[in-house]
């Protein structure tokens, strides 16, 4: 392949639609194209995922802080399991 | 079980799982806590006092996750977003007058509100991504991964993740194609357990 592969003609090489000796094709004129392989790494790039390379924010929150919510969210698991241990003790011994 | 669906599946659905799981509790605040720490900071409030509210949001965030019974019928994305927004309307009208209440006015906009609603979205983003991640990895081969990885997480140029990987480049922009296409599946996937069919 001479010519530069349309944008399709691209996009169709990335969806797997092309015939296997037309795909083998575009490969070889793509690796001797920087034309095409800036084009094809652009088609790649609009697909990106949302999210996937995410800005850290500029002053991260501690680890010790952290570790603080984590030690409340165990608090509040423990405390929704059992709402009143004081009373479930007091029953047991009423019951013995 | 736990061991798994805790490397398997989103926070949400291990809380509608498990309730009494603290694990899942603790994970939970240790990923949403940080964005709900930066909504605080951003709106003005000190270190101490950002901490501070952060747990009180976090708090609600938590007891209304436990109490909120899923129904299914939405995605965990919505559930997630209500439950932020009734967190966050309660804490609005707890507010006590005096010293102090002051602090917490710029928090109580709605700019503020849906600030904190975009935050905890993007990172509900940011977990189900992840986890795709995961099981994508597992599914493609090695040089379909390193592919993806290098170029769209490292950032490198095509003809050198060729070089390295010994792949024609359009070979590597093909993997990397393959790869977020599994991946947009697999968030699909995510964003749907629990939901009844």
């Amino acid at each position: 392949m001479r010519r530069c592969p349309e944008r399709t003609v691209l996009q169709q090489y990335l969806d797997e639609a092309l015939a296997s000796s037309d795909g083998d094709s575009v490969e070889g004129h793509i690796e001797k194209c920087k034309a095409c392989q800036k084009l094809l790494a652009a088609l790649v790039e609009t697909d990106t995922p949302t999210g996937l390379a995410p800005k850290p924010p500029a002053t991260p929150t501690p680890e010790a802080v952290i570790e603080r919510f984590a030690a409340l969210a165990i608090r509040l698991a423990h405390a929704a399991a059992d709402p009143d241990p004081g009373a479930k003790m007091a029953s047991r011994r009423l019951g013995s | 079980m736990h061991s798994n669906l805790a490397t398997s599946s989103t926070l949400l659905r291990r809380l509608q799982l498990g309730p009494q799981d603290s694990s899942a509790w603790a994970d939970f605040a240790r990923r949403y806590g940080p964005g709900i720490h930066q909504w605080c900071k951003n709106w003005g409030l000190d270190d101490a006092d950002a901490e501070e509210f952060a747990e009180r949001v976090l708090t609600q965030l938590l007891e209304r996750l436990r109490r909120f019974e899923y129904d299914g019928k939405g995605s965990f994305r919505t559930w997630l977003k209500n439950v932020t927004l009734a967190a966050w309307a309660k804490l609005i009208a707890e507010k006590k007058p005096g010293h102090g209440a002051n602090k917490t006015a710029r928090l109580e906009s709605p700019q503020a509100r849906d600030d904190l609603v975009a935050r905890l979205d993007a990172e509900f983003d940011q977990e189900v991504l992840g986890l795709a991640m995961l099981r994508v990895s597992q599914k493609v081969d090695f040089n379909t991964w390193e592919a993806f990885r290098l170029l769209a997480l490292a950032g490198r140029p095509g003809w050198e993740v060729a070089r390295q990987l010994e792949m024609k480049v359009a070979a590597v922009y093909l993997a990397r194609s393959k790869v977020q296409k599994l991946l947009r599946q697999e968030c699909a996937v995510l964003e749907k357990e629990g939901a009844k069919k």
